[in-house]
């Protein structure tokens, strides 16, 4: 496995997975056929044989912009995933442990629970509400966890919980109270990609594109707050400034995926650890890997949840933790024959 | 080289080192010796920048490390910690290479240049064969050699370090300390190190310093302050005895 670039592997499961996932529905379309219309687009190339008007319509107006957004939301949750667990250093950290998720998850609730904000302000507001959310809550639980000028795992990981748990209570009760339609609102915070069309990915890509870019660019300081803050900083790292600008990034990261995909778990707890045990625990390949990982494997997993109960679908959210949780758990038995981390 | 200052550190309301002043030469050895909950730990930290003072300081070369960012502190200031909670995965090479992190921005990536350094630091704590390991592989004598290169490659004039010998059999004790006082010697290495074991102190330091409840209570050559009186009173132990080494005369401590 380590002899060809880990890039490769990661780059062809990610075109795999997005060409599947354009491809697999309710309406057949052949994977082929799909790579080939993608490329007639950029290409003097042939459309394929037997190419119709109402494929290019599913195809253009219906997959790509749900496999797009799924991609998009998998990277982020990868990459934000491996950086909660570098910065904390624990493996357990993920958005959801921590509460950042569910205090995204409140922001873009508190955004759609009414029809205004969005009419008015435009999709941005849930986005930009979650990414208020998301550092409103890292910065209570940042500060909850503290102790003295030290943050130390076990209280962050505790207050994260606390804080997590009152985020969703007050989500939860706010989607009650709220006339739209519950059903909707159940099914996007379960990981159902509810919103259609591109207008989600245009608001969400640059956000994810800025978050998961200076996450990367930020890789190698977080290689040496491996070694625990006080370590990293006799190495000569400004630990408080590195933290804050990984956790603003993290949390931008998160906040754009919670918008548009609610809360999916286990992919930012999975696909690092899978990364870790292919390739190793330096950052700077981590986190792209991570990324391209995320993704491919949220499209399988989204791609699954369409065909396992078609004609209807399962939310995603279902499908990752009823995958992730066992395969997590066998990880932890892993971890106490044999060190990975 | 190294001036602590009448340094008193507070943790909370209570007074963990009070007024502590010490002086090293460039190219010494400064073994820290005391019973436990002395302050031997404390005054590394205060020592290497990480912990504000509450009255005093410590200067390196005229200047007060306080008023360094990290960067400018690293590169003066390398610390060596005891071999325990490292980071397992990360392979020997990567680790002594993130002793360059003072000399890089955080978008820089590493030069050919910071890799001639890591390489020579691991040449000279006799790592260079482990370089492609992972450091949790390795045994605790290992992973303090390759702790030590970190330190090297960081390329500051001042070491400091916390027990470095802990948990290390009789061979790898020494053979740690005769390293660090060897780049002492040839680097004009200024070192400062927290030590558990007299009779290594007495061995391989220049100077010794006794700390006691957080305040210096003598400085000076092994035998000035390995004495059965001053260590009976620090230890509270009256059956101490000092007795000349039979092959390198230095003090011995029985107790």
């Amino acid at each position: 496995m380590r002899r060809l670039s880990p890039y490769l592997y990661c780059g062809l499961a990610l075109l795999l997975a997005l060409l599947l996932s354009a491809g697999i529905g309710a309406v057949y379309i052949p994977p082929l056929d799909v790579a080939q219309t993608l490329l007639a687009r950029a290409l003097p190339v042939p459309l394929p044989p037997g190419w119709s008007e109402t494929w290019e319509t599913i195809l253009f107006e219906i997959r790509l912009p749900r496999t797009v957004l799924i991609a998009l939301t998998g990277a982020a949750l990868g990459g934000s995933g491996a950086t909660y667990q570098g910065l904390f250093r624990n493996p357990l950290a993920d958005p959801y442990l921590i509460g950042i998720a569910s205090g995204a998850g409140l922001g873009a609730v508190l955004a759609m629970a009414w029809p205004w904000p969005v009419a008015v302000l435009g999709l941005a507001t849930i986005p930009a509400s979650a990414f208020v959310g998301a550092l409103l809550t890292t910065a209570l639980v940042y500060n909850l966890a503290r102790v003295g000028k030290a943050t130390p795992v076990t209280t962050l990981i505790l207050s994260g919980v606390a804080v997590g748990a009152f985020a969703t209570a007050l989500m939860t009760f706010v989607m009650l109270r709220s006339q739209g339609e519950l059903r909707r609102a159940m099914a996007w915070l379960l990981g159902g990609f509810t919103l259609g069309g591109w207008p989600p990915v245009w608001v969400a890509a640059p956000y994810i594109a800025v978050g998961l870019g200076v996450l990367i660019a930020l890789a190698r300081p977080l290689n040496v707050l491996q070694f625990g803050e006080e370590q990293a900083q006799q190495m000569g790292l400004n630990v408080e400034r590195v933290k804050l600008l990984l956790i603003g990034a993290a949390s931008l990261t998160t906040a754009a995926a919670v918008a548009f995909s609610g809360i999916i778990g286990f992919v930012g707890l999975v696909v690092p650890h899978v990364v870790r045990l292919l390739w190793g625990p330096d950052y700077r390949r981590l986190l792209p890997l991570a990324s391209l990982l995320g993704a491919a494997l949220l499209l399988l997993a989204d791609t699954a949840a369409r065909v396992v109960i078609a004609p209807q679908e399962l939310p995603v959210g279902i499908l990752t933790a009823l995958a992730g949780a066992p395969f997590f758990l066998w990880l932890l038995r892993r971890a106490r024959q044999e060190m990975f981390w | 080289m190294l001036t602590i200052e009448n340094l008193t550190v507070c943790y909370g309301s209570r007074a963990v080192l009070r007024d502590v002043s010490l002086c090293l030469r460039a190219g010494e050895v400064l073994a820290l010796i005391g019973p436990n909950g002395a302050g031997k730990s404390t005054l590394i930290r205060a020592a290497s920048g990480v912990i504000a003072p509450a009255r005093g300081r410590v200067r390196v070369e005229n200047e007060e490390v306080r008023r360094w960012t990290p960067e400018q502190r690293a590169r003066r200031i390398a610390v060596a910690p005891q071999a325990v909670h490292l980071p397992e995965a990360f392979t020997v090479f990567d680790t002594v290479l993130m002793g360059r992190t003072p000399y890089l921005g955080w978008l820089e990536r590493e030069s050919e240049r910071d890799r001639e350094f890591a390489r020579r630091a691991l040449e000279r704590t006799c790592t260079s064969e482990l370089a492609g390991r992972r450091v949790g592989e390795l045994s605790g004598g290992e992973q303090q050699r390759v702790l030590i290169a970190r330190a090297l490659a960081q390329a500051a004039p001042v070491l400091l370090m916390d027990e470095p010998t802990a948990h290390l059999d009789l061979r790898h004790q020494s053979g740690i300390l005769e390293l660090v006082r060897g780049f002492a010697r040839s680097d004009g290495l200024t070192v400062l190190v927290a030590l558990h074991d007299l009779n290594l102190a007495a061995q391989f330091a220049d100077r010794v310093a006794l700390l006691v409840e957080g305040e210096l209570r003598a400085v000076g050559a092994p035998a000035e302050v390995l004495t059965p009186d001053q260590l009976s009173a620090a230890y509270h132990l009256p059956t101490i005895q000092v007795i000349p080494h039979p092959v390198h005369g230095v003090p011995l401590v029985l107790a």
